[in-house]
């Protein structure tokens, strides 16, 4: 997998940068805070790149991998599947609106409505990408303005943390999108749904050699799952659950922790979680060896092995048989 | 309330009358019928929800202020015990208070209400085009059959008949046959028990302000038409463009006090509001538009409520909004380009003409225009300026007993204030009617509850046409066919409306018939209809969560209207979504809590008595506990009011109401030690010291209680360190302290040559240390000052201060006040006037400073940990009112800090002088000063915090009790089943504390009444066995509903507290958590039945 990370990251990379331009582009525009909070999930994302940074080797430019343009005027034209989950107080009822306001939009979104944004658990937001979703709205209240007061800060903080985690696997992180839509805002609904809806059109399917992560279905999948397996351990969740306050309040010793710091510590849970993510899901498929799975993985055997004694050691993996002078491991799950 | 008036009452109506449907009158009917009493709402409008619905955001949070009321909306519109009668008037009320007979006109409104879906089939076709859009306020049009804005309630369309020109499509049109063009007026007869007026206000029509050019240039805008540029779903659809081109125009000025403190206008009074809501306006414009700006023309900037000043700073430093202290004296239109020239005189004294590409009037508030016919219809008389007349001591009631009034009505005011005084009068008729609770309120009966455990789903879909609103677009048979086929459908059809009356028997009868288990209905949205198909499956013996619904209309039909087959696909995708997840609902539990009939007040100051005294007087027991051994609180240091009402009459009046009255219980000297529990069963520890004031001798009470009223109140701010002399000199005095001396008549005998007397205003307020104003001080400092200058007119009064703030009413004390020649002179922002003395005084002047030390200590009463609260100063010098009156005439250092020459005391002290920065000249004046008095603000109680500790509740960051939300739950905490009022909340005048007591008691009254309170039946669950006790769940719940347990081993929710937002379940670390209802299984087969 060495070669294929030196890839993704590269390719993340490039969706960032572009990504990133256009955020700042329009932060600078509008000043909009929802752009600055994009700007901010990037630099999130830039982070996380730089951890798993090794040898560029291939340059590929992201604007040209999947010419989106081009085909959405076409016949039979890529037309994305988005879910949304929106909050019952504001962003559903804007929604309603845009219905009432006779607004037109386009057909991709599927909604699903829950009582608060906060209740859009890490993993919820990718499973839709399992089935075949090529992107994932969560659309909550405006800030200050939640039913439940902070429900939309904490589904702020979990969608900054799974676009990094997205992008540390490859996957561009703009098929996943945070915003907040008002009760009043009918007009704004149908605009962001078609702003998105365009978005993901010029990343292109997931898990399509022409999308812009150029992954196959296959590898996409095997991805998500990881990510969504990652979104299930109990350290990426307690990060989560606490970055806003230990960000923006007090940490244990009184003292405000500064962004860098928390963000290296994310992005070397997130290194890791993925890893052993990735080994479990191979040890649960049947019987295999650290060096079966360095290959599959593309990673050093050495590090497989670290990670696949930690999974033992935690009860997720237990010694199937030994073929050869190789012990094999299943997953216990 | 009189005794008489009650006991007079005791063959009352349970039934209330509310006089307009605007956010006071639909706080008021929630509340009434929340605990027990049937409401007729009645407005002149044909839908509720008042100007409070035409505006965008709101101030200080900036919240969209749809968003925050739209619930309340619906439930007024849902609520089985208010019935909503828009579109009519009060003609006439006859009767006594307890039994009013209520006559109203009910105008013709051409669309039956019933039949009408709402659905605006008839507005899209209808031929005419250019109604003046009311809500739009002109600035948009609207057909002539209409509604007032899409979430009106009801949401039933009406005809104007003024601009119909009869051509008859809408009936024709008209599935539901709902048009009724014959319909005619009609008079109806109401008994009711008490009436609420909250008819609110109007804007003030600028036009007759020729100098504004409001009405001949374009862009002259009023701030009610700019908040409907604002809003979203306003006529330009949130963007900031000017009337005259559709330009972005990137110059506003907003021009304060148009048709506010305006002689010329007719209105001498401050309208309250606008300082804030054009800050507020002129900080969304600059959101939407980051290069506009925004400039704010003012006289004084009035920013004086909770939260306010932060949010005016907060405008200058982070928006660059521009504030300039001045009357702009005329707007001029440049006819080329329509801009306009604005010509101001500066504060330096020269006039300074400037261009502007939009003006925006901040237009005052008016009673509304027909006030006088529903004054004459009502029987209550009203004030100078035509709002409601009432008392200041008796803030809510109107002049004909058994009639209340909240809201504007009453005085201008802001949604917080209005909220706050509408659950006030709600509490206020709950008391008079006490006796008929419950004796006209409508309960539902239900057939018992199927078991369908272990029946597999079987789920009957319903798909509405809602008339063509769906089948014109989707194809409707096909998606019921298509729900046919689906897993565990036994049974689908489709109907013209499903939420027909007929359909809804029909559901029940396939619910027999087919033997079903879940019901799916495909139609509108669940914002709206759900609760009406959840009733309809209980009536059918299923639980109400054995339903689902799919928004095939709102979300689907009406957006895609161009694509039919996308949208028929779409719709069987939502449909196969419900219906999955409808699967695996299950029933859920809407549990019962017991609550117990007794509140605990705690504070018996002015808020504490005026709460407990109407809960008892609605009937509950209320414990009543006081750290002090006197009731009173700050109260105590006053002794009239601005409009000259005797405080100490009224003080002894309503302690010994209290003390005798057979519901309260007073814990004097005492202090609560510990609380558990949550809404509905409380459980507390009371401790009380001997009256006689032993150490040791302590007993200890267990009491419980259903709620918990905070009143604790506040604290008289004291200079220390000998600022400004303060207890250093003995010519320095408090406001309070002034107060009493002069209503000791210390003022009488005194003469010019004793010097000017100078009160400097702001100290301990809007400083670094405490960045708040205390809002009282102005008034106070206005109220002394017409007072002393009565008593002598001879001498010289002086006001340094920053900004008067003598909002409302107030104004015209203010006016008043100048008018007996009390000099203002303007200090600037952080240059503080200094009080020094020529010949210097170190000498502590003994007896002063220990009055001081014992007034401070009398101020703070501790309420968790319990300081010694005792008035320990009445023994020397102090300024407690009960010894002035009888030491007063004994006490030479009171009278020689008034009347220095009579001093019998050989050192005396030296002169005062008074230097201030006066911005009017821009000079340094020095003022030789007889007396100094300071207008020291109100600081949050000392025992707060840990108040705030036991109790799990907020304070915010000056440290007041924080309230669930700013605007709209103004004395309820987010913890359910607490309350607060008076100063404890927030620094407010006495009748704004009599007010928002009454509406802590009526918030309360809500829990009490109900005996039995249902907790909704979606919520949280731990699965004890994976929970790690990390505690995360706890801290991000704001509700409190999540701890460990005794044990400290496992988290566990509790059912009464839960709001089932899945906060905790989406954040556990370990998935221990579910949300019943939301499931992550349930999500999950919605996510793969959409996307597959």
């Amino acid at each position: 997998m060495a070669e294929q990370v030196t890839v993704d990251v590269n390719q993340a990379e490039g969706v960032l940068e572009t990504e990133r331009v256009q955020g700042l582009e329009q932060a600078s525009g509008t000043c909009n805070t929802i752009e600055a909070q994009r700007v901010e999930a990037e630099q999130v994302e830039a982070e996380q790149v730089k951890v798993e940074r090794v040898e560029v080797k291939h340059a590929v430019d992201a604007e040209n991998a999947f010419d989106a343009e081009e085909d959405l005027g076409k016949e039979g034209a890529f037309e994305p599947v988005i879910v949304g989950f929106l909050c019952n107080w504001c962003s559903y009822a804007g929604a309603d609106l845009a219905g009432t306001s006779r607004l037109s939009y386009p057909t991709n979104l599927r909604v699903i409505r829950v009582m608060c944004s906060g209740r859009v658990d890490p993993g919820l937001m990718l499973e839709p990408f399992l089935s075949a979703a090529d992107g994932v709205m969560v659309l909550g209240c405006h800030p200050a303005d939640c039913h439940y007061m902070t429900g939309n800060y904490q589904a702020e903080q979990r969608v900054l943390c799974v676009k990094a985690l997205l992008a540390h696997l490859g996957i561009a992180s703009g098929r996943l999108y945070l915003d907040w839509v008002s009760a009043a805002e009918g007009a704004r609904f149908a605009e962001l749904v078609a702003e998105f809806t365009n978005q993901v059109k010029k990343l292109g399917p997931a898990g399509c050699g022409e999308s812009q992560e150029g992954l196959s279905r296959e590898e996409f999948i095997r991805r998500v799952r990881v990510a969504k397996r990652v979104c299930e351990k109990e350290k990426f969740r307690w990060l989560v659950g606490r970055r806003k306050a230990l960000l923006e309040e007090e940490n244990v010793y009184g003292e405000k922790l500064q962004a860098g710091k928390f963000n290296d510590l994310m992005s070397f849970v997130i290194t890791e979680e993925c890893l052993r993510a990735a080994i479990e899901l191979l040890a649960e498929e049947g019987p295999i060896s650290c060096k079966e799975i360095a290959e599959v993985l593309g990673m050093p055997a050495g590090k497989v092995l670290e990670h696949t004694a930690y999974l033992k050691r935690a009860g997720l993996l237990e010694l199937h048989d030994v073929r050869g002078q190789s012990p094999r491991y299943v997953a216990l799950r | 309330m009189a005794l008489d008036e009650r006991s007079a009452a005791r063959e009352s109506v349970g039934a209330v009358l509310v006089i307009g449907g605007g956010i006071g009158g639909m706080q008021a009917a929630l509340d009434l019928a929340d605990s027990g009493f049937y409401v007729y709402m009645v407005d002149k409008k044909p839908a509720i929800g008042g100007v409070m619905a035409q505006l965008d955001k709101t101030f200080p949070t900036n919240d969209c202020s749809m968003c925050i009321m739209a619930p309340k909306l619906v439930e007024c519109g849902r609520h089985l015990n208010i019935e909503v009668i828009t579109n009519s008037e009060v003609a006439d009320v006859r009767g006594d208070p307890g039994d009013f007979t209520v006559r109203l006109v009910r105008h013709a409104r051409y669309v039956d209400q019933e039949k009408c879906t709402g659905c605006g089939i008839c507005a899209m076709h209808c031929p005419v085009g250019a109604a003046r859009d009311r809500f739009n306020l002109g600035l948009g049009a609207r057909p002539a059959i209409y509604i007032e804005y899409p979430q009106a309630v009801p949401l039933a369309y009406i005809i104007d008949r003024d601009t119909c020109i009869g051509c008859g499509l809408c009936e024709t049109l008209c599935l539901a046959q709902a048009v009724k063009y014959d319909d005619v007026a009609f008079e109806r007869e109401l008994r009711v028990g008490a009436i609420i007026v909250a008819t609110g206000f109007d804007a003030y029509d600028p036009t007759e302000r020729k100098e504004y050019g409001y009405g001949r240039f374009p862009n002259v805008v009023t701030s009610m038409e700019f908040e409907r540029i604002l809003s979203a779903s306003g006529p330009y659809e949130g963007r900031v463009l000017r009337p005259s081109d559709g330009d972005i125009p990137r110059r506003i000025a907003f021009i304060q006090c148009v048709g506010s403190r305006d002689r010329a206008a007719g209105n001498r009074y401050c309208s309250s509001v606008c300082c804030m809501y054009a800050t507020k306006e002129a900080v969304i414009a600059k959101e939407h538009q980051p290069d506009v700006e925004a400039t704010v023309f003012f006289m004084d900037m009035r920013s004086y409520g909770k939260g306010f000043e932060a949010y005016i700073e907060r405008a200058k430093e982070e928006y660059g909004v521009r504030f300039i202290r001045t009357r702009v004296s005329d707007v001029e239109e440049d006819s080329d380009t329509q801009n306009l020239i604005l010509s101001y005189e500066t504060e330096e004294g020269g006039v300074v003409t400037e261009e502007f590409d939009l003006v925006v009037l901040s237009v005052g508030l008016v009673p509304p225009r027909d006030s006088e016919r529903l004054a004459e219809a009502l029987g209550i008389s009203l004030d100078a300026h035509g709002f409601a007349r009432t008392e200041h001591l008796n803030p809510l009631a109107a002049t004909r007993p058994g009639v209340f009034v909240c809201g504007a009505m009453q005085g201008p005011k802001d949604i917080p204030e209005t909220v706050t005084q509408a659950s006030g009068a709600a509490s206020a008729a709950g008391a008079l009617l006490g006796a008929s609770r419950g004796e006209l309120t409508r309960t539902k009966t239900y057939p018992e509850e199927k078991d369908v455990r272990g029946i597999g789903p079987r789920i009957g879909v319903f798909v509405c046409h809602c008339g063509i609103n769906i089948g014109g677009v989707v194809d409707v048979p096909a998606v019921a066919e298509y729900a046919k086929t689906l897993p565990n459908v036994v049974y689908a059809e489709e109907n013209l409306y499903t939420c027909s009356q007929d359909t809804q028997r029909r559901i029940q009868e396939k619910v027999e018939e087919y033997g079903l288990t879940r019901v799916v209905v495909a139609s509108c949205t669940p914002r709206t209809h759900e609760p009406l198909f959840q009733e309809t499956c209980r009536e059918a013996g299923l639980n109400y969560y054995l339903f689902q619904m799919a928004n095939i209309r709102d979300q689907c039909s009406w957006v895609h209207m161009r694509n039919p087959k996308e949208a028929t696909e779409k719709a069987k995708d939502l449909v196969k979504a419900a219906c999955a997840k409808a699967s695996l609902l299950q029933p859920l539990e809407r549990i019962p809590i017991e609550v117990k009939q007794s509140a605990l007040v705690i504070g018996g100051g002015l808020a504490g008595m005026v709460a407990a005294l109407d809960i008892a007087d609605q009937g509950f027991c209320v414990d009543l506990v006081e750290a002090s051994p006197n009731l009173g609180g700050h109260l105590r240091k006053l002794c009239f009011t601005l409009a000259g009402d005797d405080i100490r009459t009224f003080l002894t009046e309503l302690s010994s109401r209290v003390m005798s009255h057979p519901n309260i219980n007073v814990h004097l000297s005492a202090e609560v030690e510990d609380i558990q529990g949550y809404v509905g069963n409380f459980k507390c520890s009371i401790k009380v010291r001997s009256t006689d004031g032993e150490v040791g001798d302590e007993t200890e009470l267990e009491t419980e209680h259903g709620v918990i009223v905070v009143a604790t109140g506040g604290r008289e701010y004291v200079p220390t360190n000998g600022a400004f002399l303060y207890g250093r000199h003995p010519s320095v005095v408090t406001q309070a302290e002034f107060e009493k001396a002069v209503a000791l008549g210390a003022f009488k005998n005194c003469e010019a040559e004793d010097g000017p007397v100078v009160m400097i205003q702001c100290v301990g307020s809007r400083d670094d240390e405490r960045t708040y104003c205390s809002r009282v001080c102005c008034s106070e400092a206005v109220k002394n000052a017409i007072r002393a200058k009565k008593e002598n007119p001879n001498r010289d009064v002086f006001i340094l201060y920053r900004d008067v703030r003598t909002y409302g009413t107030r104004e015209v004390y203010f006016e008043e006040a100048r008018e007996l020649g009390v000099v203002f002179i303007r200090y600037p922002d952080g240059e503080m006037p200094k009080v020094w003395s020529p010949a210097p005084t170190v000498r502590e002047h003994v007896g002063m400073a220990q009055g001081i030390e014992g007034e401070a200590n009398h101020g703070n009463p501790c309420y968790a940990k319990g300081l010694n609260g005792s008035s320990s100063s009445t023994g020397n010098q102090g300024l407690d009112y009960l010894s002035c009156h009888t030491k007063s005439e004994t006490d030479p250092g009171l009278r020689n800090a008034f009347n220095p020459k009579d001093s019998d005391d050989d050192s005396q002290p030296g002169p005062l002088m008074v230097e201030v920065a006066d911005t009017l000249l821009g000079e340094k004046l020095c003022i030789p000063a007889g007396l100094v008095v300071l207008s020291t603000g109100i600081v949050p109680g000392e025992g707060n915090k840990a108040l705030a500790q036991m109790l799990k509740v907020p304070l915010d960051e000056d440290g007041f009790f924080l309230e669930a939300h700013m605007k709209l739950r103004p004395v309820d905490f987010a913890t359910e089943g607490v309350f607060v009022a008076g100063l404890a909340h927030s620094p407010k005048t006495i009748d704004e504390t009599i007010a928002q007591a009454h509406a802590a008691a009526g918030r309360a009254a809500t829990v009490l009444a109900k005996g039995v309170i249902m907790a909704e039946g979606i919520k949280s669950e731990v699965l004890a066995t994976r929970c790690t006790r990390c505690k995360l769940c706890v801290e991000v719940c704001q509700y409190n509903a999540i701890e460990l347990d005794d044990k400290d081993d496992v988290a566990v929710v509790n059912k009464a507290l839960c709001k089932g937002c899945g906060l905790c379940a989406a954040t556990c670390r370990c998935g221990a958590i579910t949300l019943r209802g939301f499931t992550e299984e349930e999500i999950l087969a919605e996510v793969d039945a959409l996307v597959c």
